[in-house]
C-alpha cells in the first residue's frame, strides 16, 4: 500500500526529493493501485494503428489486466473494445485475426458488428427463435473504450475519466507540431521482454545522464553535453543537438516535410506518461509502447516509422538493428535497478539536480496521480 | 428424419457439417445448413437457417441478408 509520506518526499524540490519507494516496483497491491491510477485512469498507450492495417483486422491485447481488442472497423476507423461478450462474458477475440463479417462469440455465437453493435442472438428465444420479448438487447453492444490516435499510437483511457487527449497532452502535441505528418510503419516491429517494473523503463528513457556509460556508441558522436532535458505537463525526456543520419553512399531516408533548420541536426526522445516512449528525427521516428505485466515484468513493443511508404530496405534494416542494439543496451540497467529494489535499505534514491530532472518529473507525476 | 431428408441425405450432410466445422469452413457450413433446412419442418428449418445465417454473418457472406429475411418472414428474426 502507498506510503503517503514517501510520496510527499518525492514531490520535494529535486535536491531534497526521494525517488519512489521499493514497494512501487515490487509490491502486488501497490502495482494494482498504480494500475488503476496511472494506467486505467490516464491516456495510456495500447498499441499502434499499424497493427490493424485493413478493415476487420483485430488484435487482442490484455492491458493492465483488462482484456481488450484493437480493431479497424468496416469504415476504416480504429476502435478499442473490451474483449468480452455481453452474454456470458466469454473472450471474443483470442488471437490476431481478420474479421470478414461480424465478430462471433465462440460460445453461443452472439454476433457484433465491427462498430460494436449486437447484430445476432441466435436461438436466444429457444431453438430457431432469435429474439426474446423478455430480453432487451438494445443496449448490449460491445463496450467501447475511449481511444485516440496520435503519432500512430493508439492511446486509451479505460476508466473514461481522463480529460480529452488533446487537452491532457496539449504541450507535447504543440512541441512536436512540426512533425504532424503521415508516419509510415516500416513493418519491422520488435519486442523485448524485460524483468523490471514498467516505470524503470520510463525513468531510464527520460534521461541522458547514462548515455556515456551505457551507450558509448551513441555517445561517440552525440556527447552528454549535446543533450538537453525536456519537462512538461504529462511528459519528460531529452533532446540532442547532434543527430547524424544513417547513410549508404548517396542513400538516406527522406525527411519529414517542412521542418525547421534546427531539426537538421536535432532529435528528441520523450516519454509521454504513463507508458509511451517516443523518438523523432528529421527522417524517422519510433514509438515504444510499454505493457506492464505484473510488478516486475514489462514488454516493450517497438515500432519504427519513416516519412515515406517505402523506406530504403537496407538502410531500414540497419536503422532497426541499430535501435534494437541501443534498447538492448538498456536492459541490464533496468533489470539491475529492479533487482536493487529488493534491498530493504534503499529509500527510493536521490536525483542529480543537474541531470535527473526528467526522471524526477516522472516520479512527481506518479506521486501526484496517487494523491500526494 | 429430423431434417425432412432421407437417411442417406441426412448422413451425407451431417458428415459434411462435421468436416466443415473441423476445418472452420464457414462458407460450406452456410451451404450445408441451408440445404438441410430445405425440406425440414418449420421449427427444424428455423434452427438450421439460424445456424446458416450466423455463419454467413461471421464470414461476411452475402447470403446472410437473404437468410435474415427468410427468418424474419418465418417470424424468427
Amino acid at each position: 500500500m502507498k506510503d503517503i509520506d514517501a510520496l510527499i518526499a518525492v514531490r520535494h524540490p529535486i535536491g531534497r526529493a526521494s525517488g519512489l519507494p521499493n514497494a512501487h516496483y515490487m509490491d502486488v497491491s501497490t502495482f494494482a493501485e498504480e494500475s488503476q491510477a496511472l494506467l486505467l485512469g490516464q491516456w495510456a498507450g495500447l498499441g499502434v494503428a499499424a497493427q490493424v492495417p485493413c478493415p476487420g483486422d483485430a488484435v487482442p491485447i490484455t492491458f493492465a489486466g483488462v482484456p481488450l481488442f484493437l480493431l479497424r472497423d468496416r469504415d476504416g476507423d480504429v476502435r478499442v473494445f473490451q474483449n468480452v461478450c455481453r452474454h456470458r462474458g466469454m473472450i471474443l477475440v483470442s488471437e490476431p485475426t481478420r474479421i470478414e463479417g461480424a465478430i462471433r462469440c465462440p460460445y453461443h455465437s452472439w454476433c457484433y458488428s465491427t462498430q460494436g453493435r449486437l447484430v445476432a442472438t441466435p436461438h436466444v428465444g429457444g431453438p430457431g427463435r432469435n429474439s426474446d420479448p423478455k430480453l432487451d438487447t438494445s443496449d448490449l453492444g460491445l463496450i467501447e473504450v475511449r481511444s485516440h490516435i496520435w503519432r500512430d499510437v493508439v492511446f486509451v483511457n479505460i476508466d473514461g475519466t481522463a480529460p480529452p487527449f488533446e487537452r491532457a497532452n496539449a504541450e507535447v502535441i504543440a512541441r512536436w507540431a512540426e512533425f504532424d505528418a503521415p508516419l509510415h510503419h516500416d513493418g519491422r516491429a520488435f519486442s523485448l521482454d524485460i524483468a523490471c517494473n514498467w516505470k524503470l523503463a520510463v525513468e531510464n528513457y527520460c534521461e541522458s545522464y547514462h548515455l556515456p556509460w551505457v551507450h558509448p556508441g551513441l555517445n561517440a558522436y552525440s556527447r552528454l553535453e549535446d543533450h538537453y532535458p525536456i519537462e512538461g505537463r504529462g511528459h519528460a525526456g531529452q533532446g540532442t543537438e547532434v543527430y547524424r543520419q544513417l547513410t549508404d553512399g548517396p542513400k538516406r531516408f527522406p525527411d519529414f516535410p517542412g521542418l525547421a533548420p534546427k531539426w537538421d541536426t536535432a532529435a528528441e526522445y520523450i516519454a509521454v506518461f504513463p507508458n509511451v516512449l517516443l523518438g523523432t528525427h528529421r527522417d524517422h521516428a519510433f514509438a515504444i509502447v510499454l505493457h506492464p505485466d505484473g510488478p516486475s515484468r514489462t514488454q516493450e513493443h517497438i515500432h519504427i516509422y519513416y516519412a515515406t511508404e517505402q523506406a530504403e530496405p537496407d538502410l531500414a534494416d540497419r536503422n532497426s538493428a541499430q535501435w534494437r542494439g541501443v534498447f538492448e543496451e538498456d536492459v541490464f540497467v533496468v533489470e539491475g535497478m529492479q533487482k536493487g529494489r529488493a534491498a530493504p535499505g534503499f529509500d527510493g534514491g536521490r536525483f542529480s539536480p543537474a541531470m535527473d530532472g526528467p526522471t524526477h518529473a516522472f516520479h512527481m507525476w506518479v506521486a501526484q496521480c496517487l494523491g500526494a | 428424419m429430423p431434417w425432412g431428408l432421407n437417411t442417406a441425405q441426412t448422413a451425407e450432410i451431417e458428415a459434411g457439417l462435421l468436416r466443415a466445422h473441423a476445418h472452420g469452413d464457414t462458407r460450406t457450413l452456410v451451404s450445408l445448413y441451408t440445404e438441410a433446412a430445405t425440406e425440414a419442418p418449420p421449427d427444424a428449418a428455423a434452427f438450421l437457417l439460424t445456424q446458416a445465417w450466423v455463419y454467413a454473418l461471421s464470414a461476411g457472406d452475402p447470403r446472410a441478408k437473404t437468410l435474415s429475411e427468410t427468418l424474419a418472414a418465418m417470424g424468427r428474426a
